[in-house]
């Protein structure tokens, strides 16, 4: 039974369980679509924002799904920093690749840096947050919002280490990598002296760099120290987000996806409606001869 | 144990049989623990069966209400198909205790709108049934006229009143997920939600028999004690669950390898046995070969041939009882008994036999069932995800261990790459169409696992072998579930099904045959290779009995020499 004329009451594995048919519709192929519900699903359940994306984006995320990326990468060093541009992907197909991609290079280093370029959907950068921790691995990301990105309003950093007392998870303003030195933050993040000093030189640079229209990304990668967690609360406390309402209360992620497998959610009932239009054009009209396969 | 490459074929799968272990039997095994009581709060049915009942459940302090409505039974069959709007009975299991007025506006939903409807996180979930059209009739007749129903004719006919047409909750129209049941809620262990309307539907079907009878006649009896046990509530399900099985892997290993470990445990056992837990294998063994000639018995012998599966296990019956009297064959007691009856099955025995004493060895055996039914929900909780900082080298080497059996089909032989799944515009409902004729393969149910196996190995052999797997994902993201797919199941033996599943010669009632046994399905009776009908909660406890915590051994309910439930 609905709530009320604007909203509908959706149970969230309702939603995981429909979303990948959705962006099938939308044009992902299964694989990526089955990975991008849990984004999507997460950007719902935490910031009520996912269904709303899709439903305002929908034609650009539709034709971005058919580009390639293009990846210009960095030698081999230090510290591995990567170019990924998602030529317009949004962030529930580009976000996971480009995780992946600077988890992967610890495989020879300390860390990993991807610069992710041309994207969307910047609120669900906390999803790969999660998804990192929920690895053994700590993260940092730098956003850089773009005026193309209609629903985050600023720029800002993520951070998540996991710990012994469970995922820490802080939001900073981009000044804490000019006040403090973004090597310093590379640093408390446990990156050894050279790493750090690379790491950080990267991520200030990206920092400040000139705004695009698209959202970009900076996801620094690297193993868990939990003893660094102090250290890096207090860095990010002198340096409180000021805009991005959405990544305000961000030791409340965890609090809010419980809630939203708890007691559902309640979702734009246009946006809905926006999202069965999607499955439905995954449906297949039957033969008679193919429902005599019917099960 | 017994390796994946064996126990995984779907020869092997269609012949599993429900344990301890099952979804339905733990189910009634926690209900009897607890002393659940399911009492009738309210009740009204009409001579045409329209009206509405109401059941109170206390489950071990945690309130739920069952509500079912009927708008009246008229003379036409019903497949309870998803497709169909049309139904017998509609029910609601809520979560906490439910007033009237909240029953009948969620029954105005669902009636009015079936599979369109929409309700909130107080209800577990929808379900739907119809009445047996063999038996439902026969029986309100026969309770009308002031006698019990010939139990015999019924037993043939299935051994059910209602028909389950399927469980809508973890989120489906609006109910609450199954993972948001706090950790204590008592039907939080998997499956256990949707199965409890079931053994609900079994009472519902006994309550709306009787009171339609009584409706009809003054002279109306109810339906005995003995008849409600034997009787189950039956099932019918279709290719859908290929695809179920296929999407979670992690599910799969969960369950089979608990019941591999017990019956590695069993048939490693040295003797001599314990005296009791021999005689109760004995007397299981002999309950068995009864019912597998009392039950279902239309199912097509080239299917299962439950007259030779019975004589067999009276044949292993005999053989345990000589270990039990200290004989053995030739005199002498196998050092392992019950591995050298499992032997001796294998070599003289068909399929069937062999899986239902395997059943019946994990049986035997409650405490490791105890100790195994917590690995199950572990295992299913797994999540799915890439590593990787795994190279391109080591993911080829993980796949010629894992899948060998995927690497070595021949995909390109005629018929092996014939069918896919896809769902209909038709409320969703899963299909299988053939490639070359079937629109909607641009949207095909991923189910072929070897092929995605195959295709990726030779991408992979044309790869950097170095190059790290997060890399790889760059160049081909398609990869992304795949490659997951093999990385997070490198620890989960028995999680994929050893088969072209696409192939003209896969027969999905194979695997769904396999499926509904893990539910805790008791028979199961192919329709045809794409459905398979059976029977749940034959046998298990009434109310008042789960109440009094009596009745656990439920398995194989047998009717006597008058036809009798006893």
């Amino acid at each position: 039974m609905s709530s009320n004329n604007s909203t509908i009451h959706v149970a969230a594995s309702e939603l995981l369980r429909l979303a990948p048919d959705a962006l099938r519709g939308l044009g992902f192929c299964y694989p990526l679509a089955d990975r991008a519900a849990s984004v999507l699903v997460w950007g719902e359940a935490v910031h009520g924002l996912s269904l709303r994306f899709l439903a305002d984006n929908g034609p650009q995320i539709e034709v971005a799904t058919r580009h390639g990326y293009s990846l210009v990468e960095s030698g081999a060093g230090t510290l591995a920093c990567d170019e990924l541009d998602a030529k317009g992907k949004c962030l529930l197909e580009a976000g996971p690749r480009a995780l992946d991609l600077a988890q992967s290079r610890m495989a020879s280093g300390e860390a990993g840096i991807t610069l992710l370029t041309n994207t969307l959907g910047g609120f669900l950068a906390g999803e790969l947050v999660t998804r990192a921790m929920a690895r053994g691995r700590a993260v940092l990301i730098v956003l850089r919002a773009g005026a193309g990105d209609s629903l985050y309003e600023g720029d800002g950093l993520l951070c998540g280490i996991p710990t012994a007392n469970g995922p820490l998870i802080l939001a900073a303003g981009l000044e804490a990598l000019s006040r403090t030195g973004a090597a310093d933050l590379a640093s408390a993040l446990g990156l050894g002296g050279p790493a750090a000093a690379v790491a950080g030189d990267a991520l200030r640079r990206f920092a400040e760099a000139s705004a695009d229209a698209a959202p970009r990304l900076a996801l620094l990668v690297c193993r868990a120290s939990a003893a660094h967690g102090a250290q890096l609360a207090e860095q990010f406390a002198a340096a409180p987000v000021t805009g991005a309402p959405s990544w305000r209360g961000v030791s409340d992620f965890e609090r809010r996806q419980s809630q939203a497998l708890r007691h559902g959610l309640e979702v734009d009932a246009e946006a809905w409606s926006v999202l069965g239009h999607y499955i439905q054009r995954t449906r297949i009209q039957t033969s008679e001869r193919s429902r005599t396969q019917a099960g | 144990m017994r390796p994946a490459s064996q126990v995984m074929t779907p020869n092997i799968m269609r012949s599993f049989k429900a344990t301890g272990l099952s979804f339905a039997r733990s189910l009634v095994a926690r209900m009897l623990r607890e002393r659940w009581s399911i009492d009738r709060s309210y009740g009204e049915v009409a001579a045409d069966g329209a009206g509405l009942l109401v059941y109170r459940i206390d489950a071990g302090g945690h309130c739920m209400t069952f509500a079912v409505i009927c708008q009246g039974l008229d003379q036409v069959e019903r497949t309870g198909r998803i497709k169909d709007n049309d139904l017998d009975f509609h029910a609601v299991l809520f979560d906490g205790d439910m007033p009237l007025d909240r029953i009948r506006r969620e029954a105005g939903e669902q009636v009015a709108k079936v599979w369109k409807g929409r309700t909130d996180n107080t209800a577990l979930g929808w379900t739907f049934a119809n009445r047996s059209n063999r038996s439902f009739e026969q029986v309100v007749q026969s309770l009308a006229d002031g006698h019990q129903p010939d139990l015999a004719t019924v037993a043939g006919g299935g051994a059910y009143l209602l028909r389950n047409a399927g469980f809508y909750g973890n989120g489906r129209h609006g109910t609450r997920s199954w993972l948001a049941l706090q950790d204590g809620h008592p039907l939080a262990y998997p499956y256990h939600v949707d199965l409890f309307p079931l053994y609900l539907w079994r009472q519902a079907g006994f309550d709306f028999a009787e009171e339609i009878a009584r409706a009809r006649s003054d002279k109306a009896v109810r339906l005995d004690a003995r008849a409600r046990r034997y009787l189950g509530i039956g099932n019918q399900s279709g290719i859908g669950m290929v695809a179920a099985l296929v999407r979670w892997p992690h599910w799969l290993s969960g369950f089979v390898f608990a019941r591999e470990f017990i019956l590695a445990l069993a048939v490693t056992e040295t003797g001599p046995l314990d005296d009791a837990r021999l005689a109760r294998f004995i007397a299981l063994m002999k309950r068995a070969e009864r019912y597998y000639i009392e039950s279902d018995t239309d199912i097509d012998p080239a299917l299962e041939d439950r007259a030779s599966i019975s004589r067999e296990l009276a044949m292993l019956a005999a053989m345990a009882e000589s270990f039990a009297k200290g004989a053995g064959q030739r005199g002498v007691v196998p050092r392992h008994p019950l591995g050298a009856l499992m032997a001796h099955a294998r070599a003289n025995c068909l399929i069937g036999t062999c899986e239902q004493l395997v059943a019946l060895l994990i049986d035997i055996y409650p405490e490791h069932i105890e100790a195994l039914l917590p690995a199950i929900p572990a295992a299913m909780a797994t999540r799915r995800d890439v590593a990787p900082e795994m190279t391109v080298a080591a993911l080829r080497a993980l796949i010629a261990d894992k899948y060998d059996w995927a690497l070595a089909l021949d995909l390109s032989a005629k018929g092996g790459r014939r069918y896919f799944w896809y769902r209909s515009e038709e409320n969703g409902e899963n299909r299988r169409g053939e490639r070359v004729i079937d629109p909607g393969l641009d949207f095909e149910t991923f189910v072929d696992v070897a092929g995605a196996i195959q295709a990726l190995s030779v991408r992979l052999a044309a790869t950097p072998q170095a190059l790290s797997v997060g890399r790889y994902l760059v160049d081909h993201p398609g990869d992304v579930f795949i490659v997951a797919r093999v990385q997070s199941l490198a620890e989960f033996p028995y999680s994929e099904i050893h088969a072209n599943i696409i192939h003209e010669d896969f027969s999905p009632g194979d695997t769904i045959r396999f499926y509904l046994h893990i539910l805790g399905m008791e028979t199961s009776n192919p329709n045809n290779n794409r459905w398979v009908r059976g029977v749940f909660m034959q046998g298990a406890p009434l109310p008042e009995e789960v109440a009094a915590g009596a009745g656990g051994d439920w398995a194989f309910p047998v009717l006597n020499d008058s036809g009798v439930f006893g």
